[in-house]
């Protein structure tokens, strides 16, 4: 009985002892697993690495670079997406036959095929040359070629084609800014590549994603240009027309707000011949790259400032010759195009009196007319965002003797770039403080910075007196018949490449005017570079001034500022004695042309 | 002792199948995401195409090619000076 007790107790202690050990080795087994899990993910085998990396996968979502837009929001420049094919030739049995297959769905042919494998098919990337065309996207989705895969890929496009073209610029390979606004602006225009790294299983399909594995991109912010789309391509289907009527070499054009100094148009002709689009778009802005004399548009500023400084009164007779033309003090010849004997200071102006201008110009200072073209800006890059500026031409401290004193007051002996102009005309246009200009959209006058360059009575009486010159003077031939303006015109020589001096009978004429007269909101420059004398008249006033005509006449009425001419029974126009009713009309398409 | 033991493996093998069944739906959820992904760019992709077209066919340049007939300024006629006064007057 003890015997089978004792014998009882031994078995369930075997049985405790056994079922235990059970126990631990199951325990044991189990554990082997995590210790085997982490031991892959720390320390996999080479074979294992080599699989691991196949089945991850790093791909870039979808950035965009910003809009180019102009001031009213429409899209000069955008991006959208492309389709592009890449061959994986890893997974590529016969390059032969991928040719033929390529060739029968996207009719790429298998030379070029050929070619593009050559030397890399030990590549896993080798991507197809061309973006793809829709049907060609639809066919490689429809029937899918093995080592063939589509990628997307960001594509620039302009909807505005070559309107505004050069100004705009163009992207490169890369999608990073090559010429133009592209090109200035690129800090602002670029998109942040995010990142997304993946897992995949066997057959390809995402499975996983690292803690670290997903950084979101970042697209490009939208730029907001200055320009107004409908101006820029009425100007430059203007100044094309001019270009063409007058035999000129090429012509530019810019308009500026006074008022906030934003640019609202640049155009730029040349007649070189025609360009490829692509060309078009690379092509330098002239406005702000290429100086030119400004010849007696620049006379405007030296008699302001002649008159503040109390040198010269609008109504004193000044000694203009009537014959032959006026020695300096230092013996230098003055020639006028029309003489008419002892003028007034304000007719000096008006006619353009290259005499009168000398006269008075020998009055002041030489600092004193350094001090003013600096204060202009003239010298300066203005710093408006345009891609290529240059600071244009002016004589050195050292090299200002009184021959350049003379030049400069008829706009000689110095070269300003077209923006350079503009802006220091806009001190007439306000009340004689300049604003900076920029390209980038200022709709009001935050951000304007301005420099005092008159009085303001002083330049409400330029403004006046350049309001004669469209009626008495140089100017009578681009007179709107809507709209009061103030304008000067100049007919400087142009200078030879080689050897120094002047062209006797090859100019560059040029046109700037502002209007309406009592508050101006525009501030338009053409310059015309060597007209066909042989086709008319090679004056500023008639070869220019139209074209600034015309522009204000169609731009005023966009912008909703109503004419403040009355036309009369003669036919001449008034300034009339009406309150503006500013957005009373409604915008334009095309000019009444 | 044994009961003890049995329940420790029972627990573990529980909370095992729990982790399991966490991982799975976290991989669902980042295979979601990821389809997610490539839909959101699918859809930017085509509003980005639209965009483009939109501002192609909505141009200055194709709004002139359009059959409409062309505005001209209304300077010329509607906006004289004296025409001003006349509807400020009323």
């Amino acid at each position: 009985m003890k015997n089978g007790a004792q014998t009882q107790v031994r078995q369930c202690q075997r049985i405790r002892g056994w079922g235990f050990l059970c126990l631990l080795f199951c325990s044991a087994l189990l554990l082997t697993i995590p210790i085997r899990v982490i031991w892959l993910q720390q320390s996999p085998s080479e074979p294992l690495q080599a699989s691991i990396q196949r089945s991850s996968s790093r791909s870039t979502p979808l950035v965009r670079r910003g809009d180019v837009l102009d001031c009213r929001g429409r899209v000069l420049a955008t991006s959208s997406v492309g389709r592009r094919a890449f061959i994986d030739p890893s997974l590529v049995d016969d390059p032969l036959i991928l040719g033929a297959e390529l060739h029968q769905a996207i009719g790429l042919s298998g030379a070029q095929v050929q070619r593009l494998l050559a030397g890399r098919l030990h590549r896993r990337y080798v991507a197809l040359p061309n973006l793809l065309e829709p049907w060609q996207v639809q066919r490689l989705e429809g029937q899918p070629i093995a080592g063939v895969f589509l990628e997307a890929v960001p594509v620039r496009r302009y909807p505005q084609h070559l309107d505004a073209a050069s100004l705009v610029g163009m992207v490169g390979q890369e999608h990073k800014g090559l010429a133009g606004i592209e090109y200035v602006l690129e800090r602002d225009l670029q998109a942040h590549n995010g990142r997304l790294e993946t897992y995949r299983d066997a057959a390809r399909r995402p499975m996983w994603v690292p803690p670290s594995g997903f950084e979101p991109g970042m697209d490009g912010r939208d730029v907001r240009l200055s320009i107004d789309l409908v101006v820029q391509r009425y100007a430059e289907s203007r100044l094309t027309q001019a270009i063409k009527e007058l035999g000129a070499a090429g012509g530019r054009l810019i308009v500026i707000n006074p008022e906030t100094g934003a640019i609202v148009t640049v155009a730029e002709v040349q007649t070189h011949g025609p360009d490829a689009p692509t060309q078009q778009r690379l092509h330098r802005v002239r406005s702000v790259s290429d100086p030119y004399e400004p010849g007696s548009t620049f006379k405007p500023f030296v008699w302001a400032a002649a008159t503040s400084a109390g040198l010269a009164r609008s109504d004193e007779v000044l000694s203009t010759p009537r014959a032959v033309g006026h020695r300096t003090s230092f013996g230098r010849l003055i020639r006028d195009a029309h003489y008419y004997g002892p003028s007034t200071w304000r007719k000096v102006l008006v006619k353009s009196l290259n005499s009168g201008m000398a006269i008075v110009a020998e009055r002041m200072s030489h600092q004193s007319m350094q001090h003013l073209v600096d204060q202009l800006g003239f010298g300066k890059i203005s710093g408006c965002g345009l891609p290529g500026e240059t600071a244009g031409l002016v004589t050195s401290v050292q090299d200002w003797s009184n021959y350049t004193q003379t030049s400069v007051a008829m706009g000689h002996e110095i070269a300003v770039t077209p923006v350079q102009m503009a802006r220091a005309f806009c001190a007439f246009a306000r009340d004689g403080s300049m604003p900076s200009v920029t390209i980038r959209d200022r709709t009001h006058d935050e951000g304007v910075v301005t420099t005092r360059i008159f009085d303001p009575a002083v330049a409400q009486l330029t403004r006046d007196i350049m309001h004669d010159v469209m009626n008495e003077g140089t100017g009578r031939r681009a007179r709107s018949t809507h709209y009061s303006m103030f304008g000067k015109t100049g007919t400087a020589q142009m200078p030879k490449k080689e050897g120094g001096g002047y062209h006797q009978d090859r100019y560059i004429s040029s046109f700037i005017a502002g209007a309406p007269l009592q508050e101006p909101k525009l501030v338009v420059l053409c310059v015309i570079e060597d007209p066909d004398k042989s086709k008319g008249s090679h004056y500023g006033g008639s070869t220019a001034g139209p074209v600034v005509r015309d522009l204000i006449d169609f731009t005023l009425p966009y912008l909703g500022v109503a004419p403040d001419l009355e036309p009369t029974s003669k036919g001449t126009t008034n300034v009339a004695s009406v309150g503006r009713a500013r957005g009373a009309n409604s915008p334009s398409r095309e000019p009444g042309h | 002792m044994s009961h003890r033991l049995l329940a420790t493996i029972i627990a573990a093998l529980l909370i095992g199948l729990a982790l399991l069944s966490l991982r799975q739906q976290r991989i669902e959820s980042i295979h979601r995401m990821t389809a997610l992904h490539r839909t959101i760019d699918q859809h930017r992709s085509s509003l980005w195409s639209l965009h483009a077209t939109i501002a192609e066919r909505t141009g200055p340049a194709a709004i002139a090619n359009t059959d409409l007939p062309a505005l001209t300024p209304a300077v010329v006629s509607e906006l004289t000076p004296s025409r001003i006064n006349q509807s400020g007057a009323q």
